[in-house]
């Protein structure tokens, strides 16, 4: 059993692309992790989707040895947390398995928003920080600047940081000497009764939930039956171990050290991110702080393009369920799109790689009708209703009013963007609060934002006003009144359920055109007329036609060659599948997916 | 039951813009291997069918342009026909005839070798329109050509004509139409121009160089030329065949009413047993397999409907429609069983489709959307 004394936990906290990856892939390197031929160029990153997308999205621990400068060997554990702002509190979780966080900065590129956020996430667990900047070797280099604004950040001392290039490999030696110096070892209580944090799971066919934890006080071994805290589930541990790239099992683990556990759990929703686990003889008294069973953010409907594949996406979004505790769904049916799945996601990000995983592993294809926040609908017999599905929007004339969640938010920004920022921030209903100047170089804009108005495309707009410099980071949604309307699309005067959406009034107008006039674009001509009208309660608002297709006949079926025109046939009806029937109308399912692209 | 006979001559010696038929430069030694080919396959052909198979009641010689075949080689090859061939009484015998190749020596010959129906590819009267589809004969070849069959006593010949020409507007199609009433042809093919893939036609369209009319613009044509021939008391009995009453083409409609059809010559379609098969479109090929005895046969066997939808696209492209008798008892099973119920119950309210009788048809309202209905209707 190994002293706590010769344990580091500790974090790697960086924007995307300032190299964290490559400085875990150092580490590893450098402490021998990994023989050559398992080395692959950054290991953490495991899933060929997170890669694409350079986010790390499953937190994983991994175990190094490293023999010091006094002679010891140390155990480090090394625990990855994703990068995106959907996945705030499965970093703040991470974060709380560690003593100490390295954050990276690149050299050419300075500090982001996103950095920030997690960087107080690290601060608020009270760990201890080191700063590194990396990629010295590039020519774009501003290590001085870049070095202010760190200094800014946290009050750290120049000589504090260290600089680093993580691709030529340079200044490893000094960080991993750092990293036992600096960060303090655990301090858990090994006499005290079992209690560990669970800061990820992973889900295994075979053996079912593979949990991820950081035992705090006593410890745990292959036999001890364990129980949840928060849902009281009782379970017998059949190996605990630590992972290098596979998992290794050992004997124990014991306070301060961070591996996984197999106790035959079936469900990774058993296994919630945050929950503390103790034994069921001799249980700890109080769970950890910090558990939030975490909520979806954002909803959408998920139909299959071909109504007979409704099962096994069914099957589908259930095995997903299995890996992803995060993702919910309850069936629902769509009188244009039939039968398919509400589901809540914690973000866009996650909500694509959920639609992407569908397309890649499982090969279904799905529409998503346009994607809501969750609003409480205030009713004139003073019930509240949530609601996250147009369609759930209760009677106006019963509703007394509306809250929308909105959340308080961060722009950083080089201060030449401001103009524009502020411009974006007013057309997304911002609400201004202040600027702050920490460097000279930069600015920091404070706004309480309709969580609706920014989780879409506000950040690929930002990003692009700013040519790439400003970020965004936000909190934790809280509601405010507002007033959101019910904006339907009528096609020949059937409202087409999976069309409508909620939005905000001052926006439903300019909305319900341009949709409308999308519409038009893409709705091919049919034998009739189609009407396409956007209306709010029995106002209409928008209103486009698709004239009647004259003329449909390809005059030569010509000789006995029967075959080509009935292979064509055949081809259509394929495509026919795809269409979606609202009374007589065809609608394909290009026009669905545009309701998703329409510019507010 | 006799059957009918398509053969494929794929000789021309000009090449049209539009055209995607298997054709190639006509030379005398090539054309001399071909019909050598074409023996062996008629008598392969011959050997694989049950012999009430061996009456033909139709034969229609297509390309290419058959005008430009040798007379010695045709003799040779209707001489053989009839050697292995049962002709039934008053067959119909259809020939296409390029109009600049329509002299009187070939008409007079083709007359006496049997040929009872000439079809002239005429396509427009409008000069400027045959020059873009890069056809070779002129609009006086056109006058001679239905002058001679007339005065050398086909009482049954056909013209086709092509509509949706580029730069067509209605006045010049309607020039076309008044020209081709004063002919009284019994018959008229008139089909809309498509543009093929890969046909010089298609590049000049996919570059901005030549701009079809849009599908308003032929969908008026369309019904116009309806309209016209309707009240030169022609009838319209498939979407783009009219005829005067008794003259209606009976090859085309063994195609249309999925009869028994062989076909020879590289490219040919054939149905027969309920099979649907085709010769290669290489003329290399066609000649090598069958000079080692063996067919160049390329089966299409579909998937499990094909004949069902089939039936129904065939069917509803011609006026008389589906008969509901001999769909039950080809496929066990009414036509209403095989297509999307509700989709029909939207087209008899909207009067595009009327169900009344033993038959299951199109309206005359419904005849320029049929692409689109028979799309929605089959399952
Ligand atoms: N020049 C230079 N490039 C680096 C350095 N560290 C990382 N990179 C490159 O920066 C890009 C992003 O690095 P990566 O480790 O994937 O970043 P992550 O998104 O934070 O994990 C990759 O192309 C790396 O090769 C460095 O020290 N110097
Ligand atoms: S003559 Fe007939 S077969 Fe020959 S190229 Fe022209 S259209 Fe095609």
């Amino acid at each position: 059993m190994i002293e706590q004394k010769y344990i580091r936990n500790f974090s790697i906290i960086a924007h995307i692309d300032h190299g964290k990856s490559t400085l875990a892939d150092r580490l590893l390197e450098a402490t021998s992790t990994l023989t050559d031929r398992q080395m692959r160029s950054q290991v953490l990153d495991d899933m060929d989707l997170e890669r694409e997308r350079g986010i790390t999205i499953k937190a994983h621990a991994i175990r190094l040895s490293y023999k010091a400068n006094d002679e010891h060997i140390y155990q480090l554990n090394l625990i990855d947390t994703p990068g995106h702002v959907d996945f705030t509190y499965e970093v703040s979780r991470s974060l709380s398995a560690c003593e100490g966080v390295l954050l990276v900065v690149d050299a050419s590129q300075g500090v982001e928003a996103q950095t920030v956020s997690n960087l107080f996430l690290a601060l608020q667990n009270n760990l201890e920080i080191i700063p590194i900047i990396n990629k010295i070797d590039l020519p774009s280099a501003h290590p001085d600047d870049v070095a202010k604004q760190i200094i800014d950040l946290i009050g750290c001392k120049k000589e504090d940081i260290l600089h680093c290039s993580a691709k030529m490999g340079l200044g490893i030696d000094e960080l991993l000497e750092t990293i036992i110096h600096k960060i303090s070892p655990p301090s858990g209580n090994l006499g005290a009764p079992f209690k560990a944090l669970v800061f990820d799971s992973v889900y295994d066919s075979y053996r079912g939930a593979s949990v991820y934890i950081k035992v705090v006080n006593g410890s745990v071994q292959k036999g001890d039956v364990i129980k949840f805290f928060s849902h009281g589930k009782q379970f017998e541990v059949d190996e605990v171990g630590c992972r290098r790239l596979e998992n290794i099992p050992t004997e124990s683990l014991s306070a301060g050290e961070v591996g996984y556990l197999y106790a035959g759990i079936k469900e990774v929703a058993d296994t919630r991110v945050g929950d503390t686990i103790t034994k069921v003889h001799h249980p700890a008294e109080s769970p950890l702080p910090g558990f939030v069973a975490i909520k979806p953010m954002v909803f959408s409907g998920l139909y299959p393009a071909i109504a007979e594949d409704y099962t096994e996406l069914r099957e589908a979004l259930e095995k997903l369920k299995l890996n992803d505790a995060s993702l919910s769904y309850t069936p629902e049916t769509s009188s244009a799109l039939g039968f398919g799945f509400r589901c809540g996601f914690l973000g866009m990000l996650h909500m694509e790689i959920i639609t992407e995983r569908l397309a890649r592993e499982y090969n279904q294809l799905i529409i998503n009708t346009v994607p809501n926040v969750e609003y409480l609908v205030y009713m004139k017999d003073t019930s509240i209703v949530t609601v996250d599905s147009p369609s759930e929007m209760p009677d106006a004339g019963k509703v007394d009013y509306i809250e929308e969640p909105y959340v308080e938010s961060q722009i950083i920004t080089p201060p030449d963007y401001i103009g524009s920022v502020m411009r974006l921030s007013t057309d997304r209903r911002g609400i201004y609060k202040n600027t702050e100047y920490p460097t000279p170089a930069r600015a920091i804009l404070s706004y309480d934002f309709p969580l609706s108005e920014i989780i879409f495309d506000f950040y690929d707009k930002l990003k692009s006003i700013s040519r790439g410099y400003a970020s965004l980071d936000y909190g934790i949604p809280f509601y405010q009144k507002s007033n959101m309307v019910k904006l339907d699309i009528l096609i020949n005067d059937e409202s087409v359920d999976a069309l409508s959406v909620i939005i905000h009034r001052e926006k439903a107008y300019k909305y319900g055109a341009s949709l409308t006039e999308k519409l038009r674009t893409l709705i091919p001509r049919q034998m009739f007329e189609v009407v396409i009208q956007g209306a709010i309660g029995s106002r209409i608002m928008a209103r486009a036609t698709v004239k009647p297709l004259r003329k449909n006949v390809t005059a030569k079926c010509y000789g006995g060659d029967i075959t080509r025109k009935r292979k064509l046939l055949e081809r259509q009806k394929e495509g026919k599948k795809r269409m979606k029937q609202v009374g007589k109308v065809e609608i394909p399912q290009e026009a669905f997916l545009a309701a998703l692209k329409i510019e507010e | 039951m006799p059957i009918s006979l398509y053969i494929h001559y794929p000789f021309c010696t000009h090449l049209c813009h539009y055209c995607d038929f298997y054709k190639i430069h006509r030379s005398d030694d090539v054309e001399v291997a071909y019909f050598q080919t074409l023996e062996i396959e008629l008598k392969l052909a011959w050997e694989s069918l049950n012999p009430d198979q061996r009456n033909l009641d139709t034969i229609y010689i297509g390309g290419g342009t058959p005008s430009l075949i040798e007379p010695k080689h045709l003799d040779r090859l209707l001489e053989n026909i009839r050697k292995l061939f049962t002709l039934v009484d008053n067959p119909e015998f259809s020939l296409e005839i390029n109009p600049e190749s329509a002299t009187s020596d070939k008409l007079l010959f083709l007359k006496t070798l049997g040929v009872n129906r000439p079809v002239f590819g005429i396509q427009s009267f409008n000069h400027r329109s045959l020059k873009i589809l890069n056809r070779t004969h002129n609009i006086d070849d056109s006058f001679r050509a239905v002058y001679l069959a007339r005065a050398i006593g086909f009482e049954n010949f056909g013209i086709d004509m092509i509509f949706g020409l580029p730069r067509q507007s209605a006045k010049t199609l309607s020039d076309d139409l008044i020209q081709l009433i004063e002919f009284e042809p019994p018959h008229i093919s008139y089909y809309q121009l498509t543009v093929e893939k890969n046909t010089p036609l298609a590049i000049k369209v996919n570059d901005g160089k030549i701009k079809l009319p849009d599908p308003d613009l032929t969908g008026a044509m369309y019904r116009g030329i309806n309209a016209e021939l309707s009240r030169q008391r022609y009838i319209r009995y498939e979407i783009s065949s009219f005829a005067r009453p008794g003259f209606e083409c009976r090859h085309n409609m063994r195609y249309w009413e999925e009869g028994d059809f062989l076909g020879l010559g590289p490219s040919a379609h054939s149905f027969i047993n309920n099979q649907r098969f085709a010769n290669t479109s290489d003329l290399s090929a066609y000649i090598d397999k069958l000079s080692h005895g063996e067919r160049p046969l390329i089966y299409d066997y579909g998937q499990e409907n094909s004949r069902i939808h089939e039936a129904i696209m065939l069917g509803l492209r011609t006026s008389r429609g589906i008969g509901r008798q001999n769909f039950k008892d080809r496929f066990g099973m009414t036509v209403e069983q095989a297509i999307d119920n509700k989709t029909l119950q939207i087209f008899i309210e909207s009067g595009f489709v009327d169900p009344a009788g033993d038959r299951l048809r199109l309206t005359d309202s419904a005849f320029p959307l049929a692409d689109e209905i028979i799309r929605r209707l089959v399952k």
